[in-house]
């Protein structure tokens, strides 16, 4: 298995995956032939099944290794070789990329799993279920080709892979009106982060050859990339005159991540998701989505650890993510509107610990929502499946006599989401708050550290909105679909529990060991931060969190004050409730409207006029097009004068000048 | 030197000897009182194109990547020896890709067109095969006068493809095509008289060789010192060769006849122009414009690489305002071509290797793109984007074929375009970052176009009753298909099938280029002179010396030796 250091059974892991999708693309694209439901389920739920114990099997291989070598790589072909540059088809397995990969090949066999009961039963076409499954094997793949890259071209291949997936699964139903132009939108935005990323890999590639750094290996490039601190690169004036060429990178991939993850002012894109089937979503939003990003920020640590500058602009993307997405899961009625908001708002957060210096935080919190989130959406997807389709929050109601299982998913869902002690989302969201407590790199961390606090609050009103609006209260259906209201079968639901141990448990892998209430022995160096430790820095260092249980109960206190106060408003006063709704909205259309508006009028418009308008019609047609035309009408007119004053009339015959030019050539080449 | 007639001459006359082997035929039939059927036409046609490109893919095969002779397969035939003229064909790195595509380019063509072509069918096979001829014929030219033959003769047979059985504004269009052409072609001719005589009375020998054919013989590339009175004449020789590059490669504003030609051409005319007649500009400049100045290449060149990068974003933008599907397609094939400009004229080894990169992409991207909207075109009758809509549902395995091209377009990875793309960025990072980085922009804005052009057809609910019963792809446009979707996905997964090939080439223009610029400076110092050693050798200004100018070229020149696999 083992030959020189190269583990060739790495590149199985996202191959897979890949192989499952081709074969459903052959099969749906080309022969139109489905494979039977039986071979689908085998084929794509055992893809991503096989790569989880791959990459565990790569897991253990790994601690077994010294601290400091925990690297396996898997050299497939070279890719791209020209002159000095040179990139392998390679895949890398570290610390890091391993915990990204167990989590995908884990949580995404789950959504797999789950997408059999929920996307078998909602289907409008035939073949509706093997390309919703091709579709799922390819975003795995996508994201196993990222996290598992080698170097930056790999990693693209993944990242554009990733943004071609949520295209295929936002725009699942395209016979309707508004999922093309959704999943349309999300690639016009994921093509402006793609820009970020093709900038910044560019811009890293030649500044570390010159520097005489020709690899482009990961390894290779965080050890070059101190070199390249101080040199500057000259622009127009106009331009600013100069940049310091690493200030330009890292701000070139951080466009790519905040475009990835829909965050502000990228998260255009966010409002379209929900048009999809509810697995699309998870996979979307929580599962690729977020972690590209949030390991695009890992990975490439090294760029942006020095550039405070750009680690500033992150927190406070985060920070206006969490304060845009919290306003929009107080007033949506759309229940899967409000999931959306909900996890942009976890995005929110990982960037705000990102930004705050702390990457190992920001990944726990990211592998956290892709904990929490998906078992919140998933349960969502089983009740609009046992309520007949009905999404809006204002038409459900009293489901909790009805859904003796789901219930009790979402209800540890909803506990996790915000962030309920012992449950996974207290301690990545405490790292997260610790992390905005304790940074000074980042400007108005005061105000930041406040809008944190409200987004709390606000998460806290929107669960609970949530659980009382879906189950508690006057149940709201008709008669007859509440006597047919019944739960998936044990199949669908086997992941949900799998998801709901994970939300349930999962901070126990977490850093924030000090809060661990349950002092294991090695609990300190078995977290997933210490994992991470020789990639990724310490981050928030151990010393400073056993300080931090003020700051758990703070955040709790506002958390559960958040949740009061929706039971407040919906029980107690339901008219005051009502009218705050209604005066909500003013604000989230201001919101909505003013980002969507300067794009629309600011960019796309006057870009569209200009295109249209001066240079297709103005300087293609008629000044281009026109001076052809007068080139040739004059010289016409010269040649037929010419023409008829020799040929007294014979015009156009070209063939006379032909004879006679070649004629005058040959005399003068012999001559 | 070679054979009397080898490979490369059966795959240039084997086409047009069967076309007119047909047409006596049907002349002969016609006496008789018999009428040769299209069918027949088609199938013998289709064989002996077939022929040729079995010929391709056993060249392809015997070709050795590594070798140090220039050029391979090589035959010679004087022709008019007195001025010069001979036959002589021969292949390197650069011409191997282009005469493999063109033969299969060639194959597609023939199968699409007994769905697409609907009246003058054997006509059309006789069109489509001289096209090949003439088209291999430039591909393999190492004799300039011979080179410029072909590619009027490449004009006149696309331009009558494009008159006879192209759209409404057919006749425009290829007298367009036809003129602007004309106009390189006869730039270039002139250019080539010129240097010609130059180097006759320079050096006593009238040559159109490249290299020397025969034992004995003398080639324009033979002499070190470029002909002319110094670095201002090729100034001007190479604007002839220039031009004659410019305006098939669609360098802005010489694309003019671009949308108008691609826009009106029937599919398989704009198939064979998108994947064989845009290269004849690249061969020129690789073959013979900047082997011969080298000076004046590197002088031009960032005027070139502006007007390149500048062609990207406004093919992007006009892509977007277009409401045709076809001149959509034309302006992101502008787009792709602006970026091949923009790597050759980096002179680098990433941009050399990324713009034919990325030219061979287009050969294959285009192209699918175009068969994709002729089977729309044939269905419909109609290439108004606004037309159609929800094409998914009635034709879902078109839906995929269009949707995996607009992605190789787009230069996702995996697929062609990517790893061309990144390589002329590479390279043009390099020399003139800024421009790069307007190029990236450009390339941003085509991929926006082709996805909504991709969304405005494929998705959405089907709103147009008439195309509610379209019928999906049958197998023979499948087969087609299929056919540009191979290489299409090899050259992204595995471009070093390519890249291996043109290692050795890129190698030996740079080195041709060092020693001639070296050369040239040695004859007549010249500040432009140096300023081309400096760029060719990748030196900061200062660092090499105002005298050793040649001793730094052969430095270099040494140095890309060792680098050779």
């Amino acid at each position: 298995m083992v030959e020189d250091g190269s583990y060739a059974w790495l590149r199985w892991i996202p191959l897979l995956p890949l192989i499952a999708a081709a074969v459903h693309g052959v099969s749906l694209g080309l022969l139109r032939r489905p494979l039977p439901r039986g071979a689908t389920i085998a084929l794509s739920a055992g893809a991503p099944a096989i790569s989880f114990v791959i990459s565990l099997v790569a897991l253990i291989e790994l601690t077994a290794m010294p601290e400091a070598e925990r690297v396996l790589v898997d050299d497939l072909f070279t890719w791209l070789a020209a002159g000095d540059f040179g990139a392998e088809f390679a895949l890398l397995l570290d610390p890091l990329s391993a915990v990204a990969a167990l989590l995908i090949t884990g949580v995404g066999s789950l959504v797999h799993v789950a997408a059999i009961g929920l996307q078998g039963e909602d289907n409008r076409d035939d073949r509706g279920f093997n390309r919703f499954f091709a579709y799922l094997n390819l975003a795995t793949f996508a994201m196993l080709t990222l996290v598992l890259a080698e170097n930056l071209l790999v990693m693209f291949l993944g990242w554009q892979g990733v943004g071609l997936a949520a295209f295929l699964l936002i725009g699942f139903w395209y016979t309707d009106e508004s999922a093309p132009r959704a999943s349309m939108q999300s690639f016009i935005i994921g093509r402006i982060g793609d820009f970020g990323f093709l900038a910044g890999t560019l811009l890293l590639t030649r500044g570390l050859a010159r520097q005489g750094v020709s690899g482009t290996a990961f390894p290779e490039i965080a050890a070059g990339f101190g070199d390249l601190i101080g040199i500057t690169l000259t622009a127009p004036p106009a331009l600013g005159g100069e940049w310091q060429l690493s200030f330009v990178i890292a701000g070139c991939f951080a466009i790519a991540a905040l475009a990835r993850s829909a965050q502000w002012p990228l998260q255009l894109w966010l409002s379209g998701i929900h048009v999809a089937p509810i697995p699309a979503g998870v996979m979307v939003l929580a599962t690729s989505g977020g972690m590209a990003a949030v390991f695009l920020l890992c990975r490439l640590y090294f760029v942006f650890e020095t550039e405070t500058d750009v680690m500033a602009i992150l927190a406070w993307c985060g920070a206006l993510t969490c304060a845009v997405g919290s306003l929009a899961m107080l007033v949506r009625t759309d229940v899967r509107k409000v999931l959306v908001a909900l996890t942009s708002v976890q995005l929110g957060l990982v960037f705000v610990a990102a930004g705050c210096g702390a990457p190992s935080v920001a990944l726990f919190h990211a592998v956290t929502t892709a904990f929490f989130m998906p078992l919140l959406f998933l349960a969502t997807g089983s009740i609009i499946r046992a309520t007949r389709g009905q999404t809006d929050l204002q038409r459900l109601g009293g489901l909790w006599d009805y859904l003796h299982r789901t219930k009790w998913l979402f209800a540890v869902g909803a506990l996790a989401v915000i962030g309920a002690p012992l449950t996974s989302g207290f301690y990545s969201r405490e790292g997260v708050i610790l992390a905005a407590n304790l940074t000074e790199s980042v400007p108005y961390n005061g105000a930041l550290y406040l809008l944190l606090l409200a987004t709390l609050f606000a998460t806290g009103s929107a669960v609970m909105r949530l659980q009382l609006r879906i189950f508690h209260g006057r149940c709201m259906l008709s008669a007859d679909v509440r006597s047919q209201v019944s739960e998936p079968d044990g199949v669908t639901l086997l992941p949900l529990y799998g998801f709901a141990f994970l939300a349930a448990m999962g901070g126990f892998l977490g850093p924030a060991a000090a809060l661990n209430p349950f002092p294991v022995e090695d609990a300190v160096s078995n977290s997933l931060a210490n994992f991470l430790i020789p990639l990724l820095g310490t981050g928030v260092s151990l010393e400073h969190q056993a300080g931090s249980v003020g700051l758990a109960v703070l955040s709790t206190f506002v958390s559960a004050a958040g949740a009061l106060l929706a039971w407040y408003l919906i029980h107690e006063r339901p008219e005051l409730g009502l009218r705050l709704r209604q005066a909500l909205p003013k604000l989230d259309v201001l919101r909505g409207l003013s980002l969507a508006a300067i794009y629309e009028w600011a960019i796309v418009r006057p870009l569209l006029w200009f295109a249209r308008v001066g240079l297709w019609a103005g300087l293609e047609l008629r000044v281009l097009d026109g001076l052809f035309r007068g080139s040739v009408r004059s010289i016409r007119a010269t040649a037929t004068g010419a023409l008829r004053a020799a040929h007294a009339g014979r015009a156009g015959d070209s063939a006379i000048w032909m004879v006679l030019g070649s004629l005058a050539i040959a005399s003068y080449l012999v001559a | 030197m070679g054979e009397l007639v080898g490979v490369i001459s059966w795959m240039i006359f084997v086409p047009l000897g069967v076309g007119l082997g047909l047409a006596a035929l049907t002349a002969l039939a016609r006496l008789a009182g018999y009428d040769l059927p299209a069918v027949a036409w088609i199938a013998v046609g289709f064989a002996g194109a077939l022929f040729s490109a079995v010929l391709s893919l056993w060249m392809w095969l015997g070709f050795e990547p590594a070798a140090v002779v220039e050029y391979q397969f090589v035959e010679f035939l004087p022709w008019i020896p007195e001025l010069g003229i001979h036959y002589f064909v021969g292949v390197d790195g650069f011409s191997l890709p282009m005469i493999g595509l063109t033969t299969c380019l060639v194959l597609i063509v023939l199968i699409a067109s007994l769905d697409e072509v609907r009246d003058r069918l054997r006509t059309w096979v006789f069109c489509v095969l001289t096209l090949e001829t003439a088209l291999i014929g430039c591909f393999a030219s190492l004799n300039l006068l011979q080179f410029i033959v072909f590619w009027q003769w490449a004009l006149f047979s696309a331009a009558f493809a494009i008159g006879i059985w192209g759209r409404a504004g057919r006749v425009q269009a290829a007298l367009k095509f036809l003129g602007m052409g004309t106009v390189g072609v006869t730039a270039i001719g002139i250019g080539a008289l010129v240097i010609h005589q130059l180097h006759l009375e320079q050096f006593g020998v009238a040559t159109f060789d490249l290299v020397a054919g025969s034992i004995g013989g003398s080639g324009l590339l033979d002499t070190l010192v470029p002909v002319g009175g110094g670095v201002r004449s090729q100034l001007f020789l190479f604007g002839a060769f220039g031009l004659a590059f410019a305006i098939p490669s669609a360098l802005a504003p010489f694309h003019i006849w671009l949308a108008d030609a691609q826009g009106e051409a029937p599919t398989g005319a704009s198939v064979l122009i998108a994947g064989g007649a845009i290269n004849l500009g690249v061969y020129a400049l690789l073959r013979f414009a900047l082997p011969l100045f080298p000076v004046a290449a590197v002088e031009w060149s960032l005027p070139i690489m502006a007007l390149a990068a500048g062609g990207v974003v406004y093919g992007g933008l006009l892509a977007l305002a277009q409401t045709d599907l076809k001149r959509g397609i034309a302006y992101a094939s502008m787009c792709q071509l602006g970026l091949v400009s923009l790597g050759l004229f980096a002179f680098n080894v990433a941009g050399l290797e990324g713009g034919v990169l990325q030219l061979i992409s287009h050969c294959v991207t285009i192209p699918a793109l175009f068969l994709l909207a002729g089977m729309l075109e044939s269905r419909r009758g109609t290439l108004a984007i606004d037309e159609f809509g929800g094409i998914t549902k009635p034709m879902p395995v078109f839906s995929v074929f269009l949707a995996v091209s607009v992605l190789a377009a787009i230069g996702v990875p995996m697929l062609s375009g990517f790893v061309g793309q990144f390589l002329v960025l590479l390279g043009a990072f390099e020399t003139a970052p800024w421009l790069a980085a307007v190029a990236l922009v450009g390339i941003g804005l085509v991929a926006v176009a082709l996805l909504f052009v991709f969304g405005r057809v494929a998705l959405g609910p089907v709103k147009n009753p008439e195309n509610r019963g379209l019928i999906d792809l049958g197998w023979r446009e499948r087969l087609a298909l299929l056919a540009v979707f191979v290489p299409m996905v090899w050259i992204g997964l595995h471009p070093e099938t390519l890249t291996s090939r043109l290692h050795q080439p890129v190698l030996t223009l740079r080195r041709v280029m060092l020693d001639r610029v070296a050369a040239t400076f040695d004859a007549y110092p010249d500040p432009r002179a140096e300023r081309a050693i400096e760029r060719l050798t990748d030196r900061g200004p200062g660092e090499g010396s105002a005298s050793g100018g040649r001793e730094a070229a052969a430095g270099v020149a040494s140095e890309l030796a060792e680098r050779r696999p």
